[in-house]
């Protein structure tokens, strides 16, 4: 089957919301960027294998939840080798860049929902992403993930639970945090 | 309440406090699209994507050629194996000769006794046979003609 691209409707229809998700996904402007092009950049390689059974568009995200946990894997080995040697962990932050990733993520990002769903498995926080970020029908996230629809309910389901609970859990945290500092209160005679 | 999430079909079936929070994370997923808005795409990448789609449909163009060249290639060799062997070996054309044969060993049966007898299935078979003082021409060939074929038979002629 031939499947025919205009590469200008393409990136016109489909670059703004992947790169939607991918803000989401990974919670740094730069990252989303780098992602968002990078499945462009698959989509344009594998197309001779896309066989147009499911749409561009579920094709795409595919794609994109394939890159994103590509690049947590890499993050996550990265993230464990700097633990095993400490000290190049401590020359790596002299020398600027962020081993944990987290000076680099947007404030707004850090402050909302999605960066507790940065800490579900991938299976549900890429079910929460399309079904909650990009209002994707379950069918759709079902097509997108290459699982059956109901495993995707079930997803979104307990990722919801989970992603409650780490709310709750992260209130209690706040609530346990004094309201003014201890110097503020030398201060206060 | 319990809810089996397979069938769920739309938020709204949701618990209470569980639909709140889909809801806080559409919105924030549309404030943080709002703050981060999705900038044009690179110049280069998109040249470079133009440029692999050209090469993608030139080389799916190349495969669909390559197939369609195939097919009637393998159909030509195909007929022409299966005309091959039905010609030289097995084949009709041999079965009418082996018939002539047998009719030329019946037309002269005190001349000719031909015996053909296989031992076992392992061991080559032994052919034994005698010819007679008058042995015709077409007897004489059909017989060359066996030896030619059956190559695992071990020879014997008396006269």
């Amino acid at each position: 089957m031939t499947v025919e691209l205009d590469l200008d409707q393409l990136i016109e229809d489909y670059y703004t919301r992947i790169h939607r998700a991918a803000i989401v996904l990974t919670g740094n402007a730069w990252d989303a960027d780098d992602l968002a092009q990078e499945t462009f950049l698959v989509m344009s390689n594998n197309l001779t294998r896309f066989q147009g059974r499911s749409s561009i568009y579920t094709y795409l995200y595919g794609i994109l939840l394939n890159l994103d946990r590509r690049e947590r894997r890499r993050m996550g080995t990265r993230r464990r080798k700097l633990r095993v040697l400490g000290e190049e962990a401590e020359q790596g932050r002299e020398r600027g860049y962020a081993p944990t990733g987290s000076p680099l993520e947007m404030d707004e990002w850090k402050q909302s929902l999605w960066s507790l769903v940065a800490r579900l498995p991938d299976g549900q926080r890429h079910a929460i992403v399309l079904r909650f970020s990009e209002s994707m029908r379950y069918e759709q996230i079902s097509e997108a993930m290459s699982c059956p629809l109901g495993t995707v309910k079930s997803r979104i389901f307990h990722g919801l639970l989970s992603l409650r609970r780490m709310a709750e859990d992260s209130r209690e945290e706040l609530q346990q945090i004094p309201a003014f500092p201890l110097e503020d209160a030398t201060h206060a005679g | 309440m319990q809810v089996d999430p397979r069938t769920l079909i739309d938020d709204t079936e949701l618990p209470d406090d569980l639909a709140a929070l889909a809801g806080q994370l559409k919105g924030e997923a549309e404030e943080l699209a709002e703050c981060y808005p999705a900038g044009k795409i690179h110049p280069v990448l998109k040249e470079v994507l133009a440029v692999q789609l050209k090469e993608n449909d030139r080389t799916r163009r190349f495969r669909s050629g390559i197939v369609a060249a195939m097919v009637p290639l393998l159909i030509l060799f195909g007929s022409a194996a299966l005309l091959f062997t039905l010609q030289s070996g097995g084949g009709p054309a041999e079965a009418g000769k082996s018939a002539s044969t047998k009719s030329a060993n019946s037309s002269a049966p005190t001349t000719v006794v031909s015996t053909p007898t296989v031992q076992n299935e392992e061991a080559p078979r032994e052919l034994t046979t005698e010819f007679g003082r008058d042995l015709s021409g077409p007897e004489v060939e059909g017989l060359i003609d066996i030896w030619d074929r059956d190559k695992t038979v071990i020879r014997r002629v008396s006269f």
